[in-house]
């Protein structure tokens, strides 16, 4: 993927996140038929899967048939973006959806990385709300023209590395923002809360013009303004242990 | 030539610049003078005439009401007008020629049916609302409910529920005047307490007109007179008055307690037994009665609502409004400079309480405030429900598509923090159709009638 280039498929609709449909959890959830015996159903289908699976396992690396422990997005996450304009500063904050999936190590002390986890990050841009009164619907309105919200509804971001430093971590990852694909790198922290829930949390700057967003400049009454490239996001995100399918 | 970045990352074409690029602006130089010219930007964007978001609307009833209901949403460039109904086959192909693009169809359901049409305006004949409304919901439809949203308390009650369990879509009811710019600008300065001690309040409506429509057809004549129906009609106070009853009542931030009526056939004396002219008391919890009265037969006066403080009055008439003070009342300054009117009527000069009307504006008379104050409210309570509507339904969609489907009490939540913009909800105008259904039942058997605190409970 170029840096730079709007990449994605411009009709794409809102689709209901992909895991967040009960078949494909159920499907994520299969290798652990072969990796944990403890799990296996006696049913005539199931025996016939595991051989089916196990030869399949065989195939694939030692990595990869680890069981990872999946942790899913729950509302309360949320995400906020300060930036600055020529009137005053401004804000709006959003919530976030998405996954993870932890291998055990990480999972049982969220220090010890061996394996980078798998995390996918989307932002509804319909849902950042901008905290300003009056006027918030209007300048949400301005935001999603400028993001190209009619084209790319969401915003994404893939977790490529991560890394332990000064007790936190720094996550090195893709995020998409109207398109465009920028590598970014920014601390987080994992913390566990009670009822098998992490909250990952973390803070960065990056630039409009970097996702080629032109920074808008409405105007209102007759008065111009101009909003600042620079962008400040910090997001709280909140996630649950998914239970395994019955 | 060498282009400045500022921090804005915008070019800032200097006046040095301006001059080494220009020749004549050399001369100019070289003449003394010295043009100034504002810093060059990139056009704005230009918000109003953005369109953000469409919402696929039906139409259902289309009388008087919903053709003017037609009408204003045809002028919103939010509004797709996909579908337009009506049982009677006349009413339909006057409103499919208003709404060219739309599909035409005589039962409701049809257009129910339609999985592309998110929201549904009601403008029935009140005693077909119900119906009407719970199908709707039952279909996933946004709904706006026409007011008085129901001829009885039963229906007004089952509409609520109905309304207040659908937690996916948005309601909203027919008092318009809820989303008038005007009263909403008005609504801070009574509820601040401007006008002192609020002692009384008194509202009429005055119109000559027969509310009788005549049709070649006996059956569809009956239909079409569904107003002077005593079996189905709220009659005056449930048509007219409940509008002037909603306004007073969320400007005092009081319920009524009690209403004593009085209502008879005075003029149009053509077998109806619906009232044409009325009065009503409504009294309310602060002990302020409301002295309201209404006719048929007598257009002086046209429409007037007013509330009398021991401070200051308020004077609300044709989308406009005027206070005037007590010469004890303490000065608040602001209405120094606001723009004073001569009413004549009265022989009192009014301090305009209107958005902008202050005496530099007048002076200037870019008319902005008069403007606001001349659109209906009917404009802006379609704008707001267009509005609204898409932000309940973007706000579910993203919910669905980010979080768990099954998590309602989550989902619940997302909903209920949805920014509105304002307008009558499904509270507001069930309570409002209710005092009116008991303020005619008041006039009807001339007496008083008690309104239970249950009576406003959905």
């Amino acid at each position: 993927m170029r840096e730079g280039v709007p990449t994605g498929t411009p009709s794409r609709r809102i689709q209901p996140h992909l895991s967040n449909r009960p078949e494909f959890q159920k499907k994520q959830n299969k290798p652990n038929i072969v990796t944990l015996p403890g799990n296996m159903k006696t049913n005539f289908m199931t025996k016939h899967l595991t051989l089916a699976l196990a030869l399949a396992g065989a195939a694939l690396s030692a990595h990869a048939a680890e069981a990872l422990v999946k942790y899913q997005s729950q509302p309360g996450s949320s995400v906020k973006m300060e930036g600055t304009s020529t009137v005053h500063d401004w804000t709006t904050i959003g919530i976030i959806g998405g996954s993870m999936e932890l291998d055990a190590a990480f999972e049982a002390d969220l220090k010890t990385v061996k394996q980078t986890p798998k995390v996918a990050i989307v932002i509804p841009v319909r849902q950042l709300k901008s905290q300003v009164t009056p006027g918030g619907p209007k300048m949400d309105q301005v935001m999603q023209e400028h993001m190209n919200f009619k084209q790319f509804q969401r915003i994404e971001y893939k977790l490529d590395e991560l890394t332990p430093k000064d007790g936190k971590f720094e996550a090195k990852g893709a995020l998409t923002v109207a398109g465009v694909t920028k590598t970014i790198v920014m601390p987080v922290t994992f913390e566990r809360l009670p009822g098998d829930k992490i909250k990952v949390a973390g803070s960065t700057s990056v630039k409009m013009s970097d996702f080629s967003i032109k920074p808008p400049n409405p105007e209102f009454a007759g008065v111009g303004i101009k909003t600042g490239d620079e962008v400040k996001l910090t997001f709280e995100w909140l996630t649950a242990k998914v239970k395994a399918a019955q | 030539m060498e282009k400045k970045i500022n921090k804005l990352g915008e070019s800032d074409l200097n006046r040095r610049d301006f001059l080494r690029g220009s020749s004549l602006a050399g001369l100019m130089g070289m003449l003394g003078g010295v043009q100034l010219i504002a810093p060059k930007v990139a056009k704005a964007v230009d918000v109003d005439a953005m369109v953000a978001f469409t919402v696929k609307v039906g139409v259902i009833g289309l009388g008087t009401r919903g053709r003017d209901i037609l009408a204003t949403l045809g002028q919103q460039k939010e509004a797709i007008i996909a579908g337009v109904c009506d049982n009677y086959a006349a009413s339909l192909k006057r409103g499919a020629k208003a709404a060219p693009d739309a599909k035409a169809v005589e039962d409701y359901k049809a257009l129910l049916d339609d999985k592309e049409i998110k929201a549904v305006v009601i403008a029935t004949p009140t005693q077909a609302h119900k119906e009407i409304t719970l199908a709707a919901l039952q279909a996933g439809k946004h709904v706006y409910v026409d007011a008085p949203i129901a001829h009885t308390v039963e229906d007004a009650r089952a509409i609520a529920k109905a309304a207040v369990a659908a937690k996916k879509q948005y309601v909203q009811t027919g008092f318009d005047g809820r989303s008038h710019p005007q009263n909403l600008f008005m609504y801070p300065f009574i509820r601040a307490g401007t006008m002192g001690k609020i002692i009384s309040a008194r509202g009429h409506w005055h119109k000559k007109i027969s509310w009788r429509f005549s049709s070649p057809n006996p059956d569809r004549e009956k239909d079409l007179n569904w107003r002077l129906n005593k079996e189905v009609s709220t009659g005056l106070v449930g048509e007219i008055g409940s509008h002037q009853f909603d306004r007073l009542g969320w400007m005092m931030g009081q319920r009524p307690t009690a209403v004593t009526g009085y209502g008879r056939v005075m003029f149009w004396n053509d077998g109806r037994e619906v009232p044409d002219t009325i009065q009503a008391l409504v009294e309310y919890e602060g002990g302020v009665a409301l002295n309201y009265d209404a006719t048929l037969a007598s257009s002086f006066e046209g429409e007037t609502d007013a509330l009398y403080g021991s401070d200051a009055t308020v004077l609300m008439r044709d989308s406009k409004a005027w206070m005037f003070k007590e010469v004890d009342a303490p000065l608040l300054g602001w209405e120094v400079y606001a723009r004073k009117d001569n009413l004549s009527l009265y022989n009192e000069t009014g301090i305009a309480l209107m958005a902008n009307a202050s005496k530099q504006k007048a002076l200037t008379a870019t008319g902005d405030a008069e403007s606001a104050a001349a659109d209906t409210a009917l404009k802006y309570a379609m704008k707001n429900f267009l509005f609204n509507v898409n932000e309940v339904s973007a706000g579910v969609e993203d919910f669905l598509a980010t979080f768990d489907p099954n998590d309602t009490k989550a989902l619940e939540k997302h909903v209920s923090e949805i920014k509105k913009m304002p307008a009558a909800s499904i509270v507001d105008g069930y309570q409002s159709t209710v005092v009116a259904i008991k303020a005619n039942e008041a006039i009807l058997k001339g007496g008083r009638v008690e309104l239970h605190k249950d009576l406003f409970t959905i």
